[in-house]
């Protein structure tokens, strides 16, 4: 819903880029090319790209306003791929250019099939709609601005025209939908490196913990050349065990001297980021008078 | 785990270095390297696997005497403020 659009913007025959003016257009593009008339060549580009762009823009907006008042009435996902493709299809009148629209009519009804009917409700017109301005905006700023900056030998007619195929589609309700997406799992990504940086920070620790950190790892030293001294192995791995039951940590009956050692590794390891544990720890060992 | 972990910037020299080793000794670790993150009042300490006992660690000023073998010189975060210090590791005991 809006204002009525004035009949000069709205009038096709004002705007509209007629299939016989684009071929013309791009055949005098490509002859100003071949007589190396740059400069001229550089003109017609800007002002082909431009009456292209006035198309697609004005496409555009009438379907943005369809998509906004008449999302109840459509039963499908479909159907809005259908609506913006056809929207492609009139954009430009060159049989080549619809040729290669009409490909992507066809691969857009194809893949419809894939896009889940459910993610496509769960997001609401208005994001859709401003996911659309977003990439629109961007893809026209990056055409703006290679038109100004590049000449025909760095940004040629065709360079152009994938740029404006691709504005084209950052204005189609898949292609929203695909940005949607992947900004959402950019984020998650971002949320879970941030969780991972947080979980494996540093943990803050005094002086006498630290202290308490170096009587582990000496017990634990200790302890492994015990368990490999025939004369104190049996006395070292009843330690480890003792160790292991004061900790939480249940070692199996028939566990190995190397099973336990691992078992305390591991407690040692849990230990570098629990206080509760560390001390747990060390009031195991202290008890256990390891020589 | 051997690795690059992030480090509270605002701890104390005393602290960071009681916080890593405390890493060391019980992640069966060594410190290789520790920077000042630039994206944030926080340092980044690197650690490689190491299965031998190591001393503990000293940080001191840049400059100032300390006990031990001095392993890395750095600008890092101390109490919230970059510093230059000087990493020592202590002997065994």
């Amino acid at each position: 819903m809006g204002p009525k659009m004035p009949s000069a913007m709205s009038a096709p025959a004002i705007t509209e880029y007629r299939a016989h003016d684009f071929e013309n257009d791009v055949g005098r593009y490509r002859g100003l090319i071949l007589n190396n008339d740059l400069p001229g060549a550089r003109t017609l580009r800007d002002e082909i790209a431009n009456h292209v762009m006035a198309d697609i823009e004005l496409r555009y907006s009438k379907f943005e306003m369809q998509l906004t008042t008449r999302r109840a009435g459509f039963e499908s996902t479909a159907d809005m791929v259908q609506l913006g493709a056809t929207a492609a299809t009139s954009v430009v009148g060159a049989s080549e250019v619809k040729d290669l629209l009409a490909v992507s009519v066809t691969a857009f009804q194809g893949s419809r099939l894939s896009l889940d009917k459910n993610f496509f409700r769960e997001k609401t017109t208005e994001s859709i709609i401003s996911q659309m301005r977003a990439s629109r905006e961007t893809r026209k700023a990056q055409i703006w601005k290679s038109l100004a900056n590049r000449d025909v030998k760095g940004y040629p007619w065709d360079a152009v025209w994938v740029d404006l195929v691709d504005f084209y589609y950052a204005g189609t309700v898949p292609s929203a939908l695909v940005e949607i997406a992947s900004t959402t799992g950019a984020k998650a990504d971002a949320a879970s490196e941030t969780l991972k940086s947080t979980v494996a920070a540093l943990t803050p620790r005094t002086p006498a913990q630290a202290r308490d950190a170096v009587d582990i790892r000496l017990a634990y030293d200790k302890l492994t050349t015990a368990t490999a001294d025939t004369a104190k192995s049996t006395a070292a791995i009843q330690s480890l065990k003792n160790i292991l039951a004061a900790v939480g940590k249940k070692a199996d009956d028939k566990a190995s001297a190397s099973d336990l050692l691992a078992l305390m590794k591991a407690a040692m390891i849990e230990a570098k980021s629990d206080d509760d544990k560390l001390a747990k720890l060390k009031e195991a060992i202290l008890a256990e008078k390891i020589e | 785990m051997a690795g690059t972990i992030p480090a509270d910037g605002s701890l104390t020299m005393d602290k960071l270095a009681a916080s890593l080793t405390s890493e060391e000794q019980l992640g069966f670790e060594q410190l290789t390297a520790l920077t000042a993150d630039t994206t944030a009042v926080r340092n980044l300490a690197t650690f490689v696997n190491q299965d031998k006992r190591l001393g503990m660690l000293a940080i001191v000023a840049a400059g100032a005497s300390s006990p031990g073998t001095k392993i890395l010189s750095a600008t890092v975060y101390v109490s919230g403020a970059k510093t230059a210090v000087d990493v020592y590791r202590l002997p065994l005991t």
